[in-house]
């Protein structure tokens, strides 16, 4: 599979990027109003999540989702896809650790989240809350080595 | 006398022979549109491949280079050659219910098909009891004041799916490490890691009918 398109997550006036997919469980688990659709081969999941941390906790702020529309592929926003909450949606169904890579690229994996960069932030959260943070190193790059999360090579998809 | 009987088994033997090589010469007939060669090509490099001059015949065997189809297809080709009658038996057989070599798909289990197994069920408790634990409080009221918050469709979808002398039990699976085969081994290499996860389940009769997570780690 190919390297995939990160979540944002907007922490502490920071924005980082944000290797796990926390609404995958709610959209499992929840009939949806809308069906997501891959625009490319680096977004097989169909969108692209806001997070923010707040008051401690973990809320969905916005969304960028390609969708399956009447007249073909749609990008539509969080007014389209959670109409009840435009204002974004606190996670309490996510339990787990949220891994934003930073620093310099260590090692370029093709495939998922793969890559690994010279730090790790963990958040650790139980049903939405933050209950710890941690900072894994994971090695110092070479001069000259690409800075923040990236994708190396994607294919666009039809959209018909 | 012994004449007699080696007579006899000269012709068994060579009549095996004779049907092993006609199995084998139709087989690579049929095989010869597919990719990778037939079974005598086959064998034949890999009987090259064991013995290359700098490896000496106790570390390679031919044997030991072939692969699991060409084993398969030696060993079927010695019980042939021992007991061909049988085998012609069983061709002409199979011939006339050519329905006898198709596999039958294994029965599904719905059961299969849920995270929760029994033993993850912790105990039986009533509807009030989990909508009354399962409060959201969110101080910014970005969540909705019910029983799951956000999951409160999936909950009512799961509560749709009760009927009578269906029980209420809560789950928690515990953390694990699936192997790519679907076991669940302690190996940590090639395999995924699988948090803890919670949840209700509707359970008759000690059978999993249906199962709502409300964590996933």
């Amino acid at each position: 599979m190919t390297a995939q398109v990160s979540e944002i997550l907007l922490y502490e006036g920071e924005e980082l990027s944000l290797c796990n997919e926390p609404l995958e469980l709610f959209i499992e688990k929840n009939p949806m109003t809308v069906r997501f659709m891959a625009p490319h081969t680096a977004l097989w999941r169909g969108y692209v999540g806001t997070w923010v941390i707040e008051e401690e906790r973990l809320y969905l702020k916005s969304i960028e989702a390609t969708i399956d529309g009447e007249n073909g592929f749609e990008d539509v926003g969080m007014d389209r896809v959670f109409p009840e909450y435009p204002n974004g949606l606190f996670a309490h169904w996510f339990t787990g650790e949220l891994r934003c890579p930073q620093g310099a690229l260590l090692k370029y994996v093709h495939g998922g989240y793969g890559s690994v960069y010279e730090k790790d932030l963990f958040f650790k959260v139980k049903r939405g809350v933050i209950v710890d943070k941690r900072v894994v190193s994971n090695g110092t790059a070479p001069e000259g080595a690409s800075e923040s999360y990236h994708i190396a090579a994607l294919t666009t998809i039809a959209k018909e | 006398m012994w004449v007699d009987y080696f007579i006899w088994a000269f012709f068994y033997f060579g009549l095996g022979a004779v049907v092993v090589l006609t199995s084998r010469f139709i087989n690579d007939l049929m095989d010869k549109s597919k990719k990778g060669g037939n079974f005598t090509s086959d064998l034949l490099k890999a009987y090259k491949e064991s013995y290359p001059e700098k490896t000496t015949p106790k570390e390679r065997t031919p044997f030991s280079q072939m692969s699991y189809q060409e084993k398969e297809a030696i060993v079927f080709s010695v019980i042939v050659f021992l007991i061909w009658p049988i085998g012609v038996l069983v061709l002409i057989v199979c011939s006339i219910f050519p329905q006898l070599l198709e596999s039958k798909p294994m029965p599904h289990n719905p059961e299969d098909d849920f995270i929760c197994k029994k033993e993850h069920l912790l105990h039986e408790l009533t509807v009030e009891e989990a909508e009354v634990h399962s409060m959201v409080e969110d101080p910014l009221g970005r969540a909705p004041k019910e029983p799951f918050g956000h999951l409160a469709a999936g909950w009512r979808e799961f509560l749709s799916q009760s009927e009578p002398g269906y029980k209420l039990w809560a789950f928690k699976v515990p953390g694990s490490f699936n192997t790519f085969d679907g076991s669940t081994k302690n190996a940590r290499q090639w395999s995924v890691a699988m948090g803890e996860r919670v949840g209700f389940a509707w359970v008759h009769k000690r059978k999993i009918k249906a199962e709502f997570l409300t964590e996933w780690d």
